[in-house]
Order: C-alpha cells, then sequence, then structure tokens
C-alpha cells in the first residue's frame, strides 16, 4: 500500500479489495450460519426426543412398578425400536433384565443384557456388562463371565468387575487369583468409603495356597 | 476513516462486521460478556455455582442442622464450617450429576415438571392445582419460580439415572445362597483364657530392678516447676453499706426518675393485607389498601374490615386487636407508625415484611412515674449498688496505682486499702488446684508471666466480676525435679511385675499354641487352674463371646478336609491373651422355621445393597468425566 494514498483512493482500495474477497468471504458466512443453525436444530430435535422418551420411561416405569407387564412390553418396544440411542431403551432392557431373573429366565435376562451391551451407551453399557458376567456365572459358564469382566477396562466400575472375576475365579478353582481380586475390590471400595465384609468373608473362605 | 467507510460504501462491510459480531453473540450467549466471576463460587462441567445459591443452600443447611441440634438439646453443637462444606458438597455434587446425567442423554421436559407440580398435595387447594400456592412455596424458600422448576428438573433427571442403576438391581440365587453361606457361618470353637493376673503371685522383682528402672525412666517421674504466690483481692460485695435515710434516697429517685417510670403503652388494631390472602398482584393490593382505608374514613367499623380482609391468624379473630404493647415490641415500621400517632388516628397503609398493614391507635396510656413509696425497696437496692460500684471504681484505681508504683510488694496497697495479703498452696501449670478461690486461667497465665515468675514483681489487676478484682505475685518457687524413689517405688515395682506376668501368659499361649498345632489334645494339655470354654455353633454375633477371640475364630482358616487342629493366640487388651481353637465350619442355614421369610428379607437386603454400591460408582464414574473449579475456599 502507498503510504502517502488519500482517503478516496483508500476507500477505493478497500472497495476493490471486497469486490475480490467478498465470494468467499459471503461463502464462509453462510456457511457458518447455515452450520450454526443446523446444529441449533439437531440439538433441538435430539432434546425434544430425549423429552418424549422420558415421558414415555415415566410411563414404562408406572406401569412396571405396579406389574402391569402388558402394558409396559408396549412402550418398552416403542422406546426400544424408535429411541434406540436414548438411555431410556437402556434402562428398560436394565428393568427387564431384573424381571426376567425374578422369573428365573436367564435366557432372557441374558438377551437383553447382550442387547444394552450391542446397542446402548455410556453407564448402562458397564452396569449391563457385569450384570450379564453374573448371569453367565448363575448359567455356569464361569469362562464365558471371566471373559466378560476382562474383556474392557471399566474406569471407576472396575471394584464391580473385580469381585465378579472373584467368584468366576472360584468356580475355575484358581484361587490365589480370586483372593487377589476379592481383595482389590474390597479395597477400591474402601477408597470410597464403603465397607464390604461380605468381600472380606468371601476371601477368607478361600482355600490357602 | 470509520465514517467514510460507513458512508461510501453503502453499510457493505458495516454489515458484514455486524453479522459476524451478532453471530458471536448467537454462538456464545450475551452472558459471556456481561457476567463477572466475582459471583462465582464454583464452576462443574462449564456450569456456574454463584454466591447466591451457595447462600441459599448454606441458609438451608444451617436451619435443618440447628433445628437437629435443638432437639438433642445441644444448640452448640453446630460447626459453621461443616455446614459451609456440606453447603459447597452438596450443590457441586447436584451439579456434577445434573449435567453427567444430560450428557448420557436423560432430558427432562418442561410437561413433565408440571405433571409432577400438578400432583403435589401442597400446591393444591380442593383437588386442583393452583399456581400461586406454588409460587408463595418458592418464594418462601428463596428460590424465583424458574430456579425452582430447574431444581425440579435436576432432581428428576438425577432419579432416572439413579433408579435405573438402583432401582433394576438384580441377586442370582447363586448369590444369595453364597451369602446366607458366609454371613450365617457358624463354627465350634473353645477357647482358653489366660490373663497376666494368673501370674502376678509368681512375680519376682528386686530393689535393683526397680531402681534401674526408676533410672532409665527419669523423665516419667519428673514433678513440673511449681509455685505459691501472695495475693489481694478488692471485692466490693464486701463493702458494708448502711441504709440511708429517707432524704438521700428521696433525692437518688428523683434524679433517676427515668427508671421508675412506666414506658408508654399503646392498644392498637389492625388488618393485615397480603398478596397470598388476595391472590392479587402488588399493585391491586395497594388498591385494595387505599379502598378499605376510604371505607374507614367515612366511618366502616374497623373489625368487621378485618375480620373479612386481615390476614394476620393471630389477631383476625378478635377484630384485628392487638391489645396492649409497649414500644419495640412490633416489627420497626410498624412500632415507628404506631407510636407517632395520636389515640383515636387512623394510619397506613405501612409496608413490612409481612405485608401491608392498615392501623388504629385506639387508646394511649403515657409514661407513668410511680411514686416513691411504691418504689422504695427498690429505690434502696439500686442506691447501694450504686455506692459499691463507686467505692469500687475508687478502690480499683488504687490498687491498680499501688501495685504498679511498688512492684516489688503488695503491702503498701494492702495497707492503704486495708486488705489482708492471703497465701496460696502449691500449684502448676498444668494442675492449678492450689491457686483456691484465685483459680482461673487468667490467673495461672499472670502466676507464669515473665514479670511476675522472672521479675518477681506484682501482677496486673486479674479480675473476677464487674466488682471484683485480684493482684498477685510470686512467694516461693520450685524447679522442676524428679519424685523421690521412695514415694514412687510401690508403683514401679507393681509395673514390673504386670510385664513380668504379661510375659509369662504369652511365652505359656505361645508354647500351648505350638503343642496344639502340632496334634495334642487341647485338654491334655497342662494349664494349671485355667479351663477352656467351649462355644460350638458360634455365629459371627455371638455376645458371649470376647469380640476379640471371636474375630480371630472367624479369620482361621479351615481346610475342607480338616486334619489336625486349627489354633491361633490373640492378644485381649494390653496384658491377657487366648489360645482359640476351630474344631469345624458350617456353612450358614437360615432357620427352616422363618427360612423363606429371611431368604427373601435377605435377598431384599442384598439386592439394595448392590444397587447402592452401582450407583455409587456411577457417582465416583461421574466426578472423574468432570471438571470441577473452585474458586475459593469459603
Amino acid at each position: 500500500m502507498n503510504a502517502i494514498a488519500t482517503e478516496e483512493e483508500r476507500v477505493m482500495m478497500l472497495k476493490v479489495w471486497w469486490q475480490r474477497n467478498r465470494g468467499w468471504l459471503l461463502g464462509l458466512v453462510v456457511v457458518f450460519v447455515v452450520g450454526f443453525f443446523g446444529y441449533k436444530y439437531y440439538s433441538g430435535e435430539q432434546l425434544k426426543r430425549a423429552e418424549q422418551a422420558s415421558l414415555l420411561f415415566t410411563d414404562f416405569f408406572g406401569a412396571y412398578e405396579a406389574n402391569d407387564m402388558e402394558r409396559a412390553n408396549t412402550v418398552a418396544a416403542q422406546l426400544q425400536k424408535d429411541y434406540k440411542n436414548t438411555p431410556y431403551a437402556n434402562s428398560v432392557a436394565l428393568f427387564f433384565a431384573q424381571e426376567a431373573v425374578d422369573q428365573n429366565d436367564l435366557a432372557k435376562a441374558d438377551e437383553q443384557l447382550s442387547w444394552v451391551i450391542h446397542n446402548g451407551a455410556g453407564f448402562a453399557k458397564d452396569i449391563a456388562r457385569a450384570r450379564l458376567a453374573q448371569v453367565k456365572l448363575a448359567q455356569q459358564q464361569p469362562d464365558e463371565a471371566l471373559k466378560l469382566v476382562n474383556e474392557i477396562s471399566p474406569g471407576s466400575y472396575q471394584p464391580l468387575y473385580d469381585d465378579i472375576k472373584g467368584d468366576a475365579l472360584v468356580e475355575l478353582k484358581r484361587y490365589s487369583e480370586a483372593r487377589t481380586a476379592y481383595i482389590a475390590a474390597l479395597e477400591a471400595y474402601r477408597a470410597l468409603g464403603f465397607e464390604t465384609h461380605l468381600l472380606q468373608f468371601k476371601a477368607d473362605a478361600l482355600p490357602q495356597g | 476513516m470509520l465514517q467514510t467507510i460507513r458512508s461510501k460504501t453503502h453499510g457493505t462491510i458495516a454489515w458484514v462486521v455486524i453479522i459476524l459480531i451478532g453471530f458471536v453473540f448467537a454462538i456464545w450467549g450475551i452472558e459471556g460478556y456481561i457476567s463477572s466471576d466475582s459471583n462465582q463460587i464454583a464452576r462443574v462441567n462449564g456450569e456456574v455455582i454463584t454466591d447466591q445459591d451457595f447462600q441459599r443452600t448454606y441458609q438451608h443447611v444451617m436451619r435443618q442442622q440447628q433445628m437437629a441440634a435443638m432437639m438433642q438439646g445441644q444448640p452448640a453443637a453446630v460447626n459453621d464450617q461443616q455446614i459451609r462444606d456440606q453447603a459447597l458438597n452438596g450443590l457441586v455434587n447436584e451439579k456434577l450429576l445434573t449435567t453427567v446425567a444430560h450428557k448420557q442423554g436423560f432430558a427432562i421436559g418442561k410437561d413433565q415438571v408440571d405433571n409432577l407440580l400438578r400432583t403435589l398435595p401442597q400446591f393444591q387447594e380442593n383437588g386442583e392445582y393452583v399456581p400461586a400456592k406454588l409460587e408463595a412455596a418458592v418464594t418462601s424458600m428463596g428460590y424465583s419460580t424458574l430456579d425452582f422448576r430447574q431444581a425440579v428438573q435436576n432432581d428428576l433427571m438425577i432419579g432416572q439415572a439413579r433408579g435405573a442403576i438402583v432401582d433394576s438391581s438384580f441377586v442370582l440365587p447363586y448369590e444369595l445362597d453364597k451369602a446366607i453361606a458366609l454371613l450365617e457361618q457358624t463354627r465350634d470353637i473353645k477357647y482358653l483364657m489366660i490373663p497376666a493376673a494368673e501370674y502376678m503371685a509368681e512375680a519376682n522383682v528386686s530393689d535393683a530392678d526397680i531402681r534401674a528402672y526408676y533410672d532409665a525412666h527419669s523423665a516419667d517421674f519428673m514433678l513440673p516447676e511449681r509455685m505459691t504466690v501472695q495475693s489481694i483481692r478488692v471485692n466490693g460485695r464486701d463493702y458494708t453499706i448502711d441504709t440511708p435515710d429517707d432524704q438521700t434516697l428521696q433525692t437518688y429517685y428523683d434524679a433517676h426518675s427515668a427508671v421508675y417510670t412506666e414506658p408508654e403503652k399503646r392498644h392498637a388494631m389492625h388488618i393485615l393485607l397480603t398478596t397470598e390472602k388476595s391472590g392479587g398482584d402488588e399493585a391491586s393490593l395497594n388498591a385494595l389498601a387505599e379502598k378499605l382505608m376510604q371505607e374507614l374514613r367515612q366511618g366502616a367499623d374497623f373489625a368487621t374490615l378485618a375480620k373479612e380482609y386481615s390476614a394476620d391468624p393471630g389477631s383476625t379473630e378478635n377484630g384485628g386487636d392487638l391489645g396492649w404493647f409497649g414500644k419495640g415490641a412490633m416489627v420497626p415500621e410498624f412500632d415507628e407508625a404506631v407510636f407517632k400517632a395520636q389515640a383515636g388516628d387512623l394510619v397506613g397503609p405501612v409496608k413490612t415484611q409481612f405485608g401491608l398493614h392498615i392501623i388504629k391507635v385506639v387508646e394511649v396510656q403515657p409514661g407513668q412515674l410511680r411514686p416513691f413509696a411504691d418504689v422504695k425497696d427498690q429505690v434502696i437496692k439500686d442506691w447501694t449498688k450504686a455506692q459499691r460500684e463507686t467505692r469500687f471504681a475508687s478502690d480499683l484505681a488504687q490498687l491498680e496505682t499501688l501495685t504498679f508504683e511498688n512492684p516489688d510488694s503488695l503491702e503498701p496497697a494492702a495497707k492503704a486499702l486495708n486488705l489482708e495479703i492471703k497465701e496460696s498452696k502449691e500449684f502448676s501449670r498444668d494442675n492449678s488446684k492450689g491457686l483456691g478461690e484465685l483459680n482461673k486461667p487468667e490467673a495461672v497465665q499472670a502466676a507464669f508471666s515473665d514479670a511476675v515468675f522472672l521479675d518477681g514483681h506484682n501482677s496486673a489487676v486479674i479480675s473476677y466480676g464487674p466488682i471484683d478484682a485480684a493482684v498477685l505475685r510470686k512467694l516461693t518457687y520450685e524447679e522442676p525435679r524428679l519424685e523421690d524413689y521412695d514415694t514412687v517405688k510401690d508403683s514401679i515395682k507393681q509395673k514390673l511385675a504386670l510385664e513380668q506376668a504379661t510375659k509369662k501368659a504369652h511365652a505359656n499361649s505361645e508354647t500351648w499354641l505350638a503343642a496344639i498345632q502340632q496334634g495334642t489334645a487341647p485338654d491334655q494339655i497342662d494349664h494349671g487352674k485355667l479351663t477352656w470354654v467351649p462355644a460350638a455353633l458360634s455365629t459371627r454375633y455371638n455376645m458371649a463371646v470376647p469380640p476379640e477371640v471371636l474375630d480371630a475364630a472367624f479369620a482361621l482358616h479351615v481346610p475342607a478336609e480338616k486334619t489336625g487342629n486349627v489354633a491361633s493366640v490373640v492378644a485381649i487388651g494390653d496384658n491377657d491373651y487366648a489360645v482359640v481353637v476351630v474344631d469345624a465350619v458350617h456353612d450358614g442355614k437360615l432357620d427352616p422355621k422363618f427360612g423363606d421369610e429371611m431368604r427373601a428379607e435377605y435377598l431384599q437386603g442384598l439386592i439394595m445393597f448392590k444397587g447402592e454400591l452401582d450407583y455409587q460408582l456411577y457417582v465416583a464414574q461421574a466426578r472423574k468425566d468432570s471438571e470441577i473449579e473452585i474458586k475459593e475456599k469459603l
């Protein structure tokens, strides 16, 4: 730029600059605007869907608590079909697994918990995995149970996994590993402020060596 | 330059710039520019906790704790810092669990909040939802309606996440069986108590042993430094003051007539208007007040209107009549209005924390001086008290001056004030009983202060009450010294004997344990007068067995195919031991009499416990996933 350009010249230059660059500048603005409102719209829709799922879930839970399984099943089917990626679909499966265990239908409990592991997200997935491992233990498949809890590293849920790992290892007669697992769980719970005597008793009851 | 751009480019560039600025606002929101940091006390996952949030929760927790402390009759037990921590923790936890639940995809819509609020009986009248009731309740808790709805929304969301984990928890039959087998396990045990006392008679402690112990542990036998003090004390209650003649009393009465005047009292009625009762807003409430004032000025009956409109539960029944009251009995605004008015005046509307008041002052009883004859006894008391105080003030001044100007003696002050110099018994810093009636922490501190203790000067004046004071000085001082051997000899002997006996008990317990572990039957062992105590089928909760023994018995590992004896030694207290033998372990079974019922209860308990543990892990994970920033220590 010329240092002694007059006001007129500078305005001219700006105009020229604008003529040259407005294409991509306006394009950028359009991309921003569309992107922003698109995102706003998308997250708004997501929230609305989640709120609908929440209302449906309240409906489901009322029916489930009242043991109105017909109604619970209808609402649950809708949740698991139309709201698959919400935590409500996962919660429904966790409740159905509980119901199945109550009815001693371990195959069905297995099915529900597996559904969460494959379709769910977040905490429900970690919890479902632990509960499925317990169902496997009840089905006398300690190898399967052990595989489930060893497959992933579940963060804060580790003591829950270690407890089950201990149970599975006892079934496999790997006692000293079982003791290590129980004690790890016991100490992790203790660090969170919980005393779990049962874990201590389980560890104490193991055959020596 | 800028002006040129604006005028000559037809605003095109400015338009772009404005869009860009507007854009920024739209993305980050206007609050990013105007909120100040000073009001934030914490930030959880980007959500702000403000000072107002904190104060509200703090007040709430404080009230709860005070109430609880009062119920237990310990109002002083409330710890402010603990409450601050608790309030902040609660707020952080709430924000944390809300944001994490939201991230997991939980959501509560406005409709769902409404659905809940509608069903709560607190906000209903005749089975109908009344929004005004909600508003009143919410305001009284220090919330805005918006805040409250947000809090309800958060609560529901946290509850959904919690419920998904806790309420769906289950326990499989094998887990229940294992738990019952372990928790209700019984063991056939027997134990031999070996108290040290059993071997006290055999203990052999020589004088040389005692002397050696005394020499080696001289620090334990040091007596602390001790002193005695001299003191003089001026006590206004000891003065003899003769009853004065009536003339003196009359003069005193005249000079202090305000004290003997019955204060002014007023009799008033009021109508309390509140939006809660009227159902309208502030403005309509003011209009109502004006309308009632008008009616009253035109001669309407106050009591009738009070019965119809007043929201004051205490006085409405009596037509708003509050009776007689003195100045300061009512809230300040009300008080001022009533005591400024004349009898018969209509005052108002006056705004107070309760609402709007319309007040009628019915009668005024001015302050009345009570006759001398009626209050003579009181006047004598007051006069005597004043005499004591005057005399004490002058004595105190003398005491201060004379003890300060003669730092090496109490004599001059004692002589001038005609006081007796008293001597204390021996006392130390830790045990100051010897100070007798002078004993209090300030006196001990004064006695061991540099001026008194090192320099031997008089102490400063120590106050024992409004008209009671003393000064002290050092009389004798004894340095720390070792206690005489003869005084402590017996207790050392006792101590050493017990040590020997304890060793003997321990040695015996280990010897017998070794024999038992090598296969000797426990009852074949020669243990003198001691006897084995059997406890067959002992549970983990057997109260008849000492807890140390029980713990040891259940900690012992017993192989499934038991061969030989399983035993251990456990210390009980500082001096006693026990040998514990486990003969058999039985898996826990529920008493068949209550089997099904007990099993169901066990199942419920286990499910709840497991669900709660799972949820606590969820909370721990949520905490780990969160960004928590506390701005300052509260």
